[in-house]
């Protein structure tokens, strides 16, 4: 059977990288005696893959992964079961039996909602921050310098951004929302948009990402673009 | 340590999750009377590897009212962070900093780890040497193999273990307990560790013997094993399957600081094995020892270990067999599973040099066994030498590269059908570093130049072998290990020095810097030459003649003489060799 089930991350763990998360993960289901299905070949390993990667730091609600297991289980067995051999700060969020679903998570992945907390070194004014936002999404292009194999490259992010909101600024913390496109090809990277935001500013403040929600198109199951 | 200081410092470093704790299996105890920190002088990957911290943390975690948390050296991207905001150094528990332990415990088991006990000191503004250290600051401990000369690193130290940790350390948790309960000083507490066995405790000078653990079937094992979020060096489950070797290879420290063997019943493992498996999710288990294949019941272990663990996916590695222990079939079970890479340690090219080290391996066991690897599908062996053993020449040196000739030899030997395509022979050689309390620790070390010119030797000799690779570790470093394995207490200066000339981390190449050792060598009035390269008298006190490593002196003495001659001497398993002189009796349980 399939399982198509969501990962909650947050705490210290969001410091562990995508790679750390599928090994930790797969020792959860080991341990947790969960029938896993396992790839054929020289050096079989778990079926076990995820919608796309998050970026190491980052806390999410709704890491979707797809895993097959070599015998059927109650999907809630599954979750109590799983739940209660995870390390600190995960947890499966959600889960369903998706033995009937034909196309990969990662085809069907659309976009996902972000919430980013940024903490400033001196309190800021709701009307300044969200002027300098408005101002950066009106611009055409908007260009971050990103690490390739090939060296650093301006990149421009403008198109991947859907919606971009700020939700409060408390004395020091301002929150900002942002809904962008993600799919096989990539997502937001959401620091380096929000220094772009604050670049008037003078500063590059210490900002945390949250990743609230993942959109997908071709599952019923799953959620929808709103 | 706040919340937000935390996330930021995690936000630049390298690694973070080396600094987050949270694994699964890890301890979380509120309301704790002693607080422990288990520290371990390198990174997260290698202090999580070792297995007698594991032991540790398990049998501390275990006391009523003992709460033992783990503190690792920080990267020098994390130290720079730590020192720019003004933090001290915490533990991965409950991130409390490493100045408000009761106790801090460092496990040593490399010279070229010792400057990071100074930064993780140093980080934690508790003054490097114990007597410079107040009443209300941690007690500053340490135990592990290095410690059988704790001497370099004595005046650091309020107290050091010496040999086996697992009583030790619980006997010495409480005693500060019954002190703390007794409102006694910390002098008065020194005297009080200092009767315990195998504890030295420098201030005192007391002389003290090295501590066996007597039953290691009955002793406390790791309990439940750390699972790690990120990868570590030795990431499987390790079941340690006996302690000790009874080989008798003359360079070897282990081989005689862990005397004598010490076995687990097949019953003890097998249950440990899944036990271990069944609460960690890993997909590996190694069976380790000093030589696993000695373990007298491998040949009953093994079948019954790999089916229970085939089942469960779960392979099997032994890190340590010896090349003339019957492998064939062993070989062909190990593949069922996953194939690992194969080692093998003739240590020395010729037959005569490797009779001077009693190395008793002979060409004819080594080339049977990698023909029984290339059979069995095997292409990747890896073979370990040293160069640089006493009585060395230079025909010894190149007797390396015809072994591995010969090896090569052995593969195109073999039909094309009854073989796999691609063989490598890495050949992989290391400095010889004479250490204290082996038959070896009045030998010289050679000098740089002439270890360099040795190298230089076997590569070319090296060169015209198919598919051989060679590989040589970094002599400079051998050198100063040499220094402080055999040093003295005037070298706790040097290690100051060179710490504040900013080594740190001296056992990674890009951290590494000769140069520094050398000035803080001189600043302190003392050279390697006499440390290392000096040939010491039978007759020379020597800086560890205060401990008693069991072994006696006479035996390390009369093994070094044979070895002069090139006679050697069997496997104790096959009748007492007599080293632990009249004492067999009590020490000594294997014949």
């Amino acid at each position: 059977m399939k399982i198509i089930a969501a990962l909650h991350k947050s705490g210290l763990v969001a410091h562990t990288s995508h790679l750390d998360v599928q090994r930790s993960l797969q020792r959860a289901f080991r341990r947790a005696k969960v029938p896993l299905a396992y790839s054929q070949g020289f050096n079989p390993h778990p079926l076990l893959s995820f919608a796309t990667a998050l970026a190491t730091g980052y806390t999410s609600d709704c890491e979707w992964f797809e895993l097959s297991l070599e015998r059927d289980m109650a999907v809630s067995e599954f979750e109590q079961r799983v739940n209660g051999c995870m390390p600190q700060g995960m947890w499966v969020s959600a889960a369903f039996d998706s033995t009937f679903e034909a196309v990969s998570l990662t085809k069907m992945l659309r976009a996902a909602r972000y919430e980013a907390t940024v903490h400033l070194d001196c309190g800021i004014d709701f009307d300044m921050v969200e002027r300098a936002l408005k101002e950066t999404l009106e611009q055409k292009e908007i260009e971050i310098l990103k690490k390739t194999k090939g060296g650093i490259k301006p990149v421009n992010i403008r198109p991947q951004i859907i919606t971009a909101a700020v939700e409060k600024v408390e004395k020091t913390v301002v929150r900002f929302d942002i809904l962008s496109e993600l799919n096989a090809a990539g997502g937001l990277r959401v620091e380096p948009f929000i220094h772009v935001v604050f670049k008037g500013f003078g500063t590059e403040p210490l900002v945390s990402v949250h990743r609230a929600a993942m959109y997908f198109d071709g599952c019923e199951r799953l959620p929808r673009l709103p | 340590m706040d919340e937000l200081l935390l996330s930021k410092l995690l936000c630049k470093v390298e690694k973070p999750a080396r600094y987050i704790g949270g694994e699964w299996n890890s301890v979380d105890k509120k309301d704790a009377q002693v607080h422990f920190a288990l520290c371990f002088p390198d990174v997260y990957e290698i202090g999580m590897s070792h297995l007698g911290s594991r032991i540790l943390y398990n049998v501390l975690n275990e006391m009523d009212g003992v709460f033992c948390e783990r503190v690792f050296a920080p990267w020098t991207d994390m130290e720079q962070e730590l020192r720019s905001e003004g933090a001290p150094l915490f533990s991965l528990e409950s991130k409390r900093a490493l100045g408000d332990f009761d106790i801090i415990g460092f496990s040593l088991l490399y010279e070229m780890c010792y400057t990071n006990i100074l930064t993780m000191l140093d980080l934690s503004n508790i003054p490097f040497y114990a007597c410079q250290r107040t009443e209300d600051m941690p007690l500053v401990i340490c135990g592990g193999p290095c410690t059988v000369n704790p001497e370099p690193i004595a005046p650091f130290m309020d107290a050091v273990i010496i040999g086996d940790g697992e009583e030790a350390d619980a006997e010495i948790v409480k005693e500060y307990m019954r002190a703390k309960r007794e409102g006694l000083s910390k002098g008065e507490l020194l005297e009080r560790l200092a009767k315990i066995e195998g504890v030295y405790v420098p201030s005192l000078k007391n002389r003290v013997s090295r501590r066996i653990l007597k039953n290691l079937d009955a002793a406390p094992y790791i309990g439940k094993q750390l699972v790690p979020h990120i990868g570590i060096v030795h990431d499987r489950v390790a079941i340690e399957v006996m302690r000790g070797c009874t080989r008798g290879c003359r360079f070897c420290q282990a081989g005689y600081i862990y005397r004598p063997v010490r076995e687990r019943k097949k019953e003890t493992l097998l249950r440990q094995a899944e036990e271990l498996v069944s609460c960690t999710g890993y997909d590996e288990v190694s069976l380790l020892s000093l030589s696993t294949g000695d373990y007298s019941e491998l040949h009953e272990l093994l079948p019954e270990v790999m089916d229970r663990m085939q089942e469960q996916r779960v392979s099997i590695a032994l890190p340590s067999l010896r090349i003339d222990s019957v492998l064939k079939d062993d070989l062909e079970r190990m593949q069922q599973v996953r194939k690992a890479g194969l080692t093998f340690a003739p240590e020395a090219g010729t037959q005569r040099l490797r009779d001077v080290i009693n190395k008793n391996v002979t060409e004819e066991d080594l080339l049977r066994a990698v023909g029984d690897a290339f059979e069995a599908g095997w292409t990747g062996v890896k073979l370990y030498f040293m160069i640089g053993l006493p009585t060395e020449t230079d025909e010894d040196v190149l007797g390396i590269a015809e072994l591995a000739k010969k090896v090569s030899g052995v593969y195109y030997s073999l039909p094309k059908e009854r073989r796999q395509k691609g063989l490598r022979i890495t050949v992989s050689v290391s400095t010889f570093v004479p250490k204290p309390f082996t038959p070896f620790q009045w030998a010289p070390q050679n000098t740089l130049e002439e270890i360099v010119r040795k190298q230089q030797l076997l590569k070319g000799a090296i060169k015209g072998v198919r598919a051989a690779e060679l590989h040589c570790h970094p002599s400079k470093l051998s050198e100063l290990e040499a220094c402080f394995s055999r040093g003295d207490q005037r070298l706790s200066g040097v290690l100051v020095s060179a710490y504040q000339k900013g080594c740190r981390f001296d056992s990674w190449a890009e951290h590494f810097k000769p140069d520094k050792w050398l000035e803080a060598f001189e600043q302190n009035g003392v050279t390697i030459e006499e440390y290392a390269h000096r040939e010491r008298p039978l007759d020379e006190e020597l800086p560890w003649a205060h401990i008693d490593a069991v072994v006696t002196p006479e035996y390390l003495k009369c093994e070094w003489q044979r070895a002069l001659k090139g006679v050697t001497t069997p496997d104790c398993r096959e009748g007492c060799n007599g080293c632990f002189g009249k004492r067999y009796e009590d020490y000594c349980r294997t014949s």
